[in-house]
């Protein structure tokens, strides 16, 4: 059912990464993500693993969620391991005393390491940056992303209107969906058919949903800029918030932890040569 | 065209923690070229009721037949089933998208599968009868008021030749003058066309003037099937369950209990004015 | 205070150049604290006329007073908007954010007051309107008249002393309608706040101190509800309703009885009928 879809993927608990600042936890994913990168051998990764597992755990966010979102990605690992494993030159595996080769094709020692290292690396990203959207709530990840782009305002960026049109299309998603749900019944009750015919039936079939959803949108929007006048909206200069964004002492904590593990990648990578 | 409905029963979001049952094992049968109204406050299975008797929403158990035909069936036609049940939605005017409002009306008897010839002879025929000028014909459904909008609205659903026409609140945002004229012309569908209506309503006031018989929903159960004249009798059980009554009925009542009695079936302000006017002259002799 | 003076406007959506007058030389007068209603049929001006109340139009034709300063005045636009708040139709197209609490803090933060300040009047607000139990639900899954009670903390919350309010209950239910009716009715009666309420409901125009009848642009009748009601003939011809009740009586008094017109309620109609009994 089209109603069914939820809302991001926001997981409303109480937890340390819960609390955190939404800047900080936006930057902590950076620093993340080039250490992962950043990472050399196998002893690095164990080190990311580790630091995933704690975060994870610290976050209270299901395991089974995470790894949920890691659906999508078993295809995309899939190929680019094979990718890696047939086309890598280097010294070529044998089994049973039998150089495995067919062609061009060939299993190299090489190869499956790098296959290894760019799966690890691939789910690491995944499990890391959802964590982000787990633990931080649309509308805050927003604030956030509006503090973070803030000095470019200087250079013409204008980050709190960016971050408003991001949080009301947010808010507007299940206003429309449900908007949709009653429009396609109504199409269906003047006997539409969506679901047969070929491609091009089916696309024109969408013509009496959408043109009725563009201009009910249209008109939302007309509304809610004269309501957000009434109510003295004139952008971002000026304004105050509810919820200042202030630095915790979680936040503090939080960047000693980053600190510590970007220093143990770079250990690990000059001493553990494996 | 007759409808009948058997242990009726929906359940929304089935096995999950928000599991909430919509309808409750409803049973009722309405007659051929009835007037019905369903009330009931919001969230109490209206909706959902009247979603199902053209096969929008399928049953979790219970069957409905539609001129003795099962719609839950699997290899039921459901375009056809459509098109002898035609809803028209709250707010239908929101629903029209064609560059003109006879391309418009023309959408529901072509998926029927109509052909041309006939589809224009309907589409002159549902104009007149809710009321509109040919002129609107060739104009973009998006210029025309919001009155007119609703009735050509429900034009492209009459224009499927419905043998039932369900209304959901038909008045809602309307003035009163909007309102009078798209109840008449209800009225008037009915009766020339020998179509059975259904409406679902808030206005109590609107139900008395035109339904014949009622039906009465409270969190997701039928209460009560029954002419209107006895479900308006009893104010004290429709305002138990959070409906209003029309002042009329409250009036009859209130002067019941202090000794007056008009008579049982004054709910309209005619009726009552007949019955006070008579009473009087009683008193008078 | 609120102020007309010889009010005109004109616009023509599909044609600009064309101008047809909307509004015509209205003159009103809005006390503070009182509780007014503007009554019309759909297209007879009266949300064109609340708009002005708050500088969303500006006349075309006459001045717009609120609280003294002409609502043409540039300098004074969110001085104005402040004093006099507004509420629209549509509960979902005024709700910003995605947390109850964070959208009635939005005017307030448009406003620049200090974090402190605005969650005070937010739980004040929300409070005053009895939604202080949804302050962390999301807008989207309550009903309508929750949102519209909601609008109307967000509003508030800018300490207005003016709440215009242009067909609030148009898109609910009849337990929204009393929600809503009973929260405004609470706020003008408890807080002082004057209330102008624009609809083409009866029932919601005998709460209100005053009526405002418009018809085509000009004010045609003014005057407490009981009178205005009482002339059920001229309700009729403008397209509106008058409660049963002043209908039966009316058409007593026609039929030759000796009964009050100006009936309002259930109450008072079963008195006068007894009267004639005896």
């Amino acid at each position: 059912m089209i109603k069914d879809i939820t809302l991001g993927q926001f997981f409303p608990i109480d937890s340390p990464i819960h609390k955190m600042d939404p800047r900080v936890k936006i930057l902590a994913t950076i620093i993340y993500i080039f250490a992962v990168f950043f990472a050399k051998g196998y002893a690095g990764y164990i080190v990311v693993a580790l630091f995933t597992y704690v975060i994870i755990l610290m976050s209270k966010v299901p395991l089974k969620l995470i790894l949920k979102s890691l659906k999508p990605l078993v295809f995309l690992v899939i190929f680019t391991s094979l990718l890696n494993i047939f086309m890598t030159d280097g010294k070529i595996v044998t089994l049973f005393n039998i150089p495995l080769k067919l062609g061009f094709l060939k299993i190299t020692y090489e190869g499956l390491s790098i296959a290894v290292k760019m799966a690890l690396r691939l789910i690491f990203l995944v499990a890391g940056t959802s964590l982000l959207t787990f633990t931080t709530s649309p509308i805050v990840l927003t604030d956030g992303i509006e503090s973070l782009l803030s000095p470019f305002n200087k250079i013409g960026l204008p980050s709190h209107e960016l971050a408003m049109m991001m949080s009301i299309a947010i808010r507007f998603i299940p206003t429309l969906i449900e908007e949709t749900d009653k429009i396609m019944k109504a199409q269906k009750a003047r006997g539409a058919d969506f679901e047969s015919g070929n491609l091009i039936k089916r696309v024109k079939a969408l013509v009496p949903i959408l043109v009725p959803l563009f201009i009910s949108s249209f008109r939302r929007a007309d509304e809610l800029a004269v309501a957000m006048e009434a109510r003295c909206y004139k952008g971002g200069k000026g304004r105050t918030r509810l919820r200042e964004l202030k630095l915790s002492n979680i936040d503090f904590k939080a960047s000693l932890y980053m600190l510590l593990f970007v220093l143990s990648i770079v250990v690990t990578n000059i001493f553990v040569k494996v | 065209m007759s409808i009948k409905v058997e242990n009726l029963t929906h359940i929304y979001s089935k096995d999950t923690p928000f599991e909430k049952i919509a309808l409750n094992n409803i049973s009722f049968e309405i007659k051929d070229n009835d007037f019905v109204a369903i009330i009931g406050h919001t969230g109490s299975g209206k909706s959902t009721l009247i979603q199902h008797l053209n096969g929008l929403v399928k049953p979790d158990s219970g069957k409905i037949y539609i001129d003795g035909e099962d719609i839950t069936e699997k290899g039921c036609n459901l375009t056809k089933i459509r098109g002898k049940v035609g809803i028209v939605f709250q707010y239908p005017e929101y629903q029209l998208f064609e560059e003109t409002v006879y391309k418009d009306i023309a959408y529901g008897p072509s998926n029927l599968g109509y052909s041309e010839k006939e589809i224009d002879s309907i589409i002159y025929d549902v104009i007149k009868i809710v009321g509109l000028k040919e002129e609107v014909l060739s104009k973009s459904p998006f210029e025309l008021s919001g009155g007119q909008k609703r009735r050509v609205a429900i034009a492209g659903v009459l224009a499927m030749n419905p043998k039932i026409l369900i209304l959901d609140e038909p008045t809602a945002g309307l003035d009163p003058k909007g309102r009078d004229e798209i109840l008449s012309q209800i009225k008037r569908i009915h009766e020339d066309k020998n179509i059975t209506v259904i409406i679902v309503s808030h206005s109590m006031e609107d139900v008395a003037k035109l339904a014949k018989s009622v039906l009465v929903m409270s969190d997701g159960s039928l209460l009560m099937h029954d002419d209107v004249k006895n479900v308006f009798k009893d104010d004290k059980f429709l305002q138990s369950i959070g409906l209003n009554v029309p002042q009329i009925s409250l009036v009859v009542s209130r002067l019941k209990e202090k000794g007056i009695d008009l008579g049982d079936d004054i709910y309209t302000l005619d009726a009552c004015e007949k019955a006070i006017i008579n009473y009087l002259k009683g008193v008078k002799k | 205070m609120i102020e007309t003076k010889n009010l005109t406007y004109s616009f023509d959506e599909e044609n600009p150049f064309e101008k047809k007058l909307i509004l015509n030389n209205i003159n009103l007068t809005v006390r503070d604290g009182e509780f007014l209603c503007v009554l019309g049929h759909n297209g007879s001006g009266k949300s064109t006329l609340a708009k002005h109340f708050n500088a969303i139009y500006l006349p075309s034709g006459g001045c717009v007073f609120v609280d003294g300063i002409d609502t043409k005045c540039e300098e004074k636009l969110w001085d104005i908007r402040q004093n006099t708040a507004m509420v629209f139709q549509n509960p979902d197209n005024q709700i910003v954010a995605t947390i109850v609490e964070e959208d009635v803090a939005f005017a307030a933060e448009n406003l620049g007051i200090d974090p402190k300040e605005i969650q005070q009047r937010v739980d004040w607000a929300l409070d005053a309107v009895g939604m202080s139990k949804f302050k962390n639900h999301a807008p989207h899954l309550l009903s309508g008249g929750q949102k519209q009670r909601i609008a109307i903390a967000g509003v508030i919350a800018m300490k207005p002393k003016t709440i215009v309010l242009d067909e609030p209950t148009a898109m609910l239910d009849p337990k929204g309608r009393k929600e809503v009716l009973k929260t405004i009715t609470k706020l003008n009666k408890e807080y002082g706040i004057t209330i102008i309420l624009i609809t083409h409901n009866m029932d919601e125009a005998t709460l209100a101190d005053r009526i405002v009848v418009i018809d085509s642009g000009e004010i045609v009748l003014d005057d407490i509800p009981k009178n205005v009601f009482s002339d059920v003939e001229k309700m009729k011809s403008l397209g509106l309703d008058t409660p049963q009740v002043t209908e039966i009586a009316y058409r007593l008094k026609k039929a030759g009885y000796n009964i009050k017109s100006d009936i309002l309620d259930v109450e008072d109609c079963v008195e006068e009928i007894l009267k004639l009994c005896q």
